[in-house]
């Protein structure tokens, strides 16, 4: 039974990667390398960041004899790094899954679906966890040299550290599963704590370099409080450096932690799964509603998706860096200050500044999952008398309209705190509105060709689709383009003139790619 | 109304559909029965213009499904099988959604949204979350949409199941009252006493190919619609 279930989550969590979702046949080999090489670009790009960083710590504290903190500071980075990564699926993936009732008709006992629900969040857990702390192993091997203990408490720590983040992100998730089961605004309640929880990890996020300074600084106060504050972690650094008690105290109260999360979820698990949605009952009251445009229709139904908090948070993600710029900017003025009294030429910041809000921009995936998300609803807009095209187009003005309006605000302040004069200004956005176009194009066309249309979970095509990734990666990779290009190219153009290209040249890469829509791209919407 | 020439529709190397010829008038409740796999929802898609084919012509209201897609929807509703509806959406807004797709002004759209809303009981639970509906609400809603522009031809797949007995007597009723105000209507069904005592005219399809069809009389003569159904899955296993 367990196996079967199992084999299930692993197809599951594996088709996007294997499967055709069109024809539910495998993908061709070609298909499956790319996306290998793909996957291991983006995990190679991070694991160098936690290289660098262990890279600084690690030395000083082990030459002051405080390896113990050091490990227990990667760790509680580890453990935060994989929460924040695993938390906002953990709702979805364990209580909201499309086929839980199924599973729930069948003879099987809800301890055995919660358990191979968990072994996809584990597998997600030790992924984000295992991208911090094994090089912070490795590094510390190479400085402080190999002994046996420490490797050996090390892997072990590796496989099971991601246990506590199972048990935090699944008791996250199963508390906002309960809240938002009792309260009629569940959506408004999901939204707020996650935004509450974005924004501690986006002062935290800020403060990294001033932390950093004063860990390094004040490695044994650092220790004290580790041992006082987050004494699991002190046990980590314990055992990775090869204390055995240490071990067995983490072991303890990791597993422990562990098992009653397991237990209380399992307990529960049905109830929370059954229990009925949105308490109060809504009366209808009828009112006469004005006709809109059909276009206007599609754009409206676009952007209710948006109402979901999982879409928000991660297809729209941009439009909320946009916002916590502009509050980190306001909140930061004095920094601001600096760079104008620093005396960079304005130009110079300007591209920065454009780079950054393009960075921000491209974080936006609306479109790259637009086709997927239609699912199987897709037969509303087949068999309604409305264009292909003008669907395609209520698609990308929801990708444009949710990036550019949180885009001009942040432009606006961010170029008024640091004293860009208004020519210049203007182009920034002008950048960062011709960056969003070809992203919503460039979305939309991916997901034509990479739609998954069978997902049990909108996760799967929001969160963990290829055409996703790719949309997101080809928009950071046009970002990437232009800070090196005005490093090649800065001598010889003004900042003004420099904008003004790049913008252009946004404008017509995506002209072929609207053009390919109109063309090609209608066909394939209209045989999916 | 809808007329079907020679239609043909194949998946890979099987013939779902093969040269299937109809012809639904104005006015004609047309049932079209078969065993599960044999082609209805095929026919029914490429109708609607849901699903493309390779042979033959559909022609809705004299105009070509191939030829002028989106003309062709405007004059049809499609109601599915298991309709999955914008669950993001309030069955409200969901009928607005739809009202504004299909150029429904404000008063009719109200009018119309209060009239089947009411027939189906459904007029309490429009501003909950399609989400939060149960099957056969969806399928009432999904039919509500459906009748919301008036359309002059309404293909449907399987219409009764999930509906209560209630919504089942009002959907017969409509489909009634929507003919004699001169629209057609062509729906699949498994519920053979249902088409024998709805339906002007009825047509067997087996494993993609017509086998019957006409008016009931010619298609059952004195005998049941389910024992000439039933010959003639025999006839083809013979």
């Amino acid at each position: 039974m367990l196996k079967a279930l199992l084999k299930k989550q692993f197809w599951e969590t594996a088709s996007f990667f294997f499967l055709n979702s069109k024809d539910g046949k495998r993908r061709s080999t070609g298909a499956i390398v790319g996306f290998a090489l793909l996957m291991l670009y983006a995990f190679g790009a991070v694991v160098a960041m936690f290289t660098m960083l262990s890279w600084t710590l690690c030395a000083p504290f082990v030459q002051n004899g405080l390896s113990w903190v050091y490990f227990a500071f990667m760790a509680t980075l580890a453990t935060s790094f994989s929460v924040i990564g695993s938390v906002f699926s953990a709702k979805s993936k364990l209580f909201e899954a499309k086929d839980n009732e199924l599973l729930l008709s069948m003879p099987l006992p809800s301890w055995a679906i919660l358990f191979t629900r968990m072994t996809g969040l584990y597998a997600m857990a030790f992924l984000f966890e295992a991208i911090v702390f094994v090089p912070a192993v490795v590094v510390y091997f190479i400085v402080a040299g190999f002994s046996m203990l420490p490797a050996l408490f090390c892997l072990l720590l590796i496989f099971l550290m991601p246990f506590g983040v199972l048990a935090i992100s699944s008791l996250l998730g199963w508390l906002i599963a309960l809240i938002t089961a009792r309260f009629p605004a569940k959506n408004l309640i999901t939204v707020l704590l996650l935004f509450a929880f974005f924004a501690l990890y986006t002062v935290a996020y800020t403060k990294i370099n001033e932390a950093l300074n004063f860990i390094l600084a004040n490695g044994a106060a650092v220790g004290n409080v580790m041992q006082t504050w987050l004494f699991p972690f002190y046990l980590i650094g314990l055992a990775a450096t090869g204390n055995a008690l240490g071990f067995l105290g983490f072991f303890a109260i990791f597993g422990g932690v562990f098992a009653l999360a397991y237990l209380l979820l399992s307990a529960t698990f049905f109830r929370v799964v059954t229990m009925k949605r949105g308490g109060v009952q809504t009366k209808y009251k009828e009112r006469t509603i004005k006709r809109t445009s059909a276009f206007s229709a599609l754009l409206r139904k676009e952007l209710a998706r948006l109402k979901n908090p999982m879409i928000l948070f991660n297809a729209a993600l941009g439009s909320i860096l946009f916002l916590v710029l502009c509050v980190f900017a306001l909140f930061n003025t004095e920094l601001c200050n600096e760079i104008v009294r620093s005396g960079v030429e304005k130009g110079e910041v300007a591209v920065i500044l454009a780079v950054i809000l393009c960075f921000i921009a491209s974080s936006n995936m609306l479109t790259a999952s637009s086709v997927s998300l239609e699912g199987e609803t897709l037969w509303i807009l087949r068999s309604s008398p409305v264009a292909t095209k003008e669907i395609f187009a209520a698609k990308i003005a929801t990708h444009a309209l949710v990036t550019a309006l949180p885009a001009a605000i942040a432009a606006a302040v961010v170029c008024a705190l640091l004293k860009i004069p208004v020519g210049l200004a203007a182009l920034v956005l002008f950048t960062v509105l011709a960056i969003t176009v070809l992203c919503a194009t460039a979305g939309l066309a991916i997901n034509l060709k990479m739609p998954n249309l069978t997902w049990t979970n909108e996760v799967a095509v929001v969160k963990q689709s290829l055409s996703t990734m790719l949309g997101m990666f080809a928009g950071w990779g046009a970002s990437a383009l232009v800070i090196i290009g005005h490093f090649a190219f800065g001598k010889y153009l003004p900042a003004a003139g420099y904008l003004t290209i790049v913008g252009a040249l946004f404008v017509v890469l995506a002209v072929p790619l609207i053009l390919w829509l109109l063309k090609r791209g209608v066909k394939i919407f209209e045989r999916l | 109304m809808l007329r079907i020439e020679h239609l043909s529709k194949s998946y890979g190397t099987k013939k779902a559909v093969d040269n299937v010829s109809l012809h639904i008038q104005k006015g004609e409740i047309y049932g079209f029965i078969g065993h599960n796999g044999a082609g209805k929802t095929t026919t029914l898609k490429a109708c609607c213009g849901i699903l493309g084919f390779e042979e033959g012509e559909i022609y809705v209201n004299g105009l070509s499904v191939k030829e002028d897609p989106i003309e062709c929807k405007a004059q049809i509703a499609y109601i599915p099988d298991n309709p999955d509806l914008y669950t993001f959406m309030t069955g409200v807004q969901y009928l607005h959604f739809v009202a504004d797709i299909y150029k429904v002004d404000s008063a009719t759209r109200k009018e119309r949204i209060r009239k089947y809303a009411d027939a189906f009981e459904l007029t309490e639970s429009l501003a909950l979350p399609i989400g939060a509906y149960s099957h056969g609400m969806k399928q009432k809603l999904a039919i509500i949409a459906a009748l919301v522009h008036a359309p002059k031809l309404i293909i449907m797949d399987e219409p009764f199941v999930g509906l209560d007995p209630k919504a089942a007597h009002a959907v017969k009723g409509i489909m009634r009252e929507l003919c004699k105000e001169g629209a057609a209507i062509f729906f699949s069904t498994h519920v053979l006493e249902v088409a024998e005592k709805l339906c002007d005219k009825v047509a067997i399809i087996k494993d993609g190919k017509l086998v019957r069809s006409g008016t009931m009389d010619e298609v059952k003569g004195e005998e049941s619609l389910e024992s000439v159904f039933l010959e003639t899955a025999e006839d083809e296993n013979a």
